[in-house]
């Protein structure tokens, strides 16, 4: 039995993203050398937008290579910075907090000693 | 008869009609998404941005994100805490990973505070540290040559002191299960006597002497063959130092690793002294 054509709808994903996705698992398609590494490197390099849809994506199709390094990417830019920095540059709004731990430091003093 | 397609379709959300809207950041992501960002952070990052959000309070706990912290082995080295009777209740069953990973990262005091044990927090690979009362001394309990110090220069508030002898020696040994890694050993001495006059921290170097004449020979072995050996001079009296004997390898962290070590100046031709002795440190290269 041939199926004339297998349809894959994926209404959360967008076409721009999928794209990417796609390119991605094409390089990796051989597994991981140097060539693919480079990829990586400037595969990862994109706007916050797109590093997020992309993070999405990977997790919506459980693609793991996928979502570490754009999950690490992403930890990556979180790095070294306050909280409030973070709200700024990951657009965090004030009113998502439930409620208010400032002093994480007092409840976790292990992690900081 | 076989399968195949000729076609294969791909149907997204139309550019238009973005996955995620122009205001949403990452604050809008799921828990589970924000806790496979987290595991890239160090513990202390983790815990300072569990204050950002409901998802990163969430994912900051989540076990996946701790276990990811934790060493593959963690079992082991709880149940070898645990084998203390001081520590036995320490890490209940159902404790849940961050609390493992808390309470590991913190100085476990065991075989009556001879031996303390830690999580490094940069690696994650447990650090061991051997109070000189956990070593073998060769005249430890002879008034004349050895003495105990107290001194809060010490993690265990005390250390071994030594006047004067001719035949120095110091060995110790200690099995532990070390998850695979590269381990250094350190013997963390100090030429002088410690003390506080007024309040100021004193070193006392009337008795050190000797230390300049031959080196100090160092070794260790491993039970599965590997062997440092090593020789240096002891200097910059009024100073702890970390003399570091030599590195080896943990490959299978599935059985424990057991470690013997010691060092020496044996050549009776000249006495020696005026050496602190605290502990000797294993950590992660």
């Amino acid at each position: 039995m041939i199926a004339d054509e297998i349809v894959l709808s994926f209404p959360n994903i967008t076409r721009v993203t999928m794209s990417k996705v796609l390119e991605y698992c094409n390089i990796h398609g051989a597994g991981a050398d140097d060539e693919t590494r480079a990829f990586d490197e400037q595969f990862v390099d994109v706007d916050q937008k797109t590093l997020f849809d992309l993070v999405l994506a990977a997790h919506d199709l459980k693609i793991k290579m996928l979502y570490d390094i754009v999950g690490e990417r992403t930890g990556d830019m979180m790095k070294g910075k306050t909280p409030e920095e973070i709200r700024i540059i990951f657009n965090i709004g004030e009113n998502s907090c439930v409620d208010d731990h400032p002093l994480q430091k007092e409840l976790n003093p292990w992690a900081f000693e | 008869m076989g399968s195949g397609f000729s076609s294969l379709l791909v149907m997204c959300s139309p550019a238009s009609a973005p996955a995620v809207p122009p205001e949403t950041g990452l604050g809008d992501l799921p828990e589970s998404v924000v806790g496979s960002v987290l595991v890239h952070l160090n513990p202390q990052e983790i815990c300072r941005l569990a204050a950002l959000n409901r998802a990163f309070r969430g994912a900051s706990s989540a076990d996946f994100v701790w276990d990811s912290k934790l060493p593959e082995n963690y079992n082991s080295v709880i149940s070898w805490i645990s084998d203390d009777d001081d520590q036995k209740n320490k890490f209940p069953p159902n404790l849940c990973k961050k609390d493992i990973y808390a309470r590991l990262s913190r100085p476990n005091s065991i075989n009556g505070d001879t031996k303390k044990v830690w999580l490094h927090k940069g690696t994650g690979k447990p650090c061991l540290l051997i109070s000189f009362n956990g070593l073998s001394i060769t005249g430890i309990d002879d008034r004349r040559y050895w003495s105990r110090v107290s001194t809060e220069e010490s993690r265990f508030g005390s250390v071994a002191y030594l006047q004067q002898t001719w035949w120095f020696e110091v060995d110790g040994e200690v099995e532990f299960p070390l998850p695979v890694g590269t381990y250094s050993l350190y013997f963390r001495l100090q030429l002088g006597r410690p003390s506080k006059h007024f309040g100021r921290r004193v070193c006392n170097r009337d008795h050190v002497h000797g230390w300049d004449i031959k080196p100090v020979r160092f070794q260790l072995s491993t039970s599965d063959g590997q062997q440092a050996i090593s020789q240096c001079y002891l200097t910059t009296p009024g100073t702890w130092n970390l003399y570091c004997i030599g590195s080896f390898v943990v490959e299978d962290s599935r059985s424990p690793m057991k470690v013997k070590f010691s060092m020496m100046q044996i050549d009776c031709t000249h006495s020696k002294g005026g050496l602190c002795v605290d502990s000797v440190l294993i950590c992660p290269k």
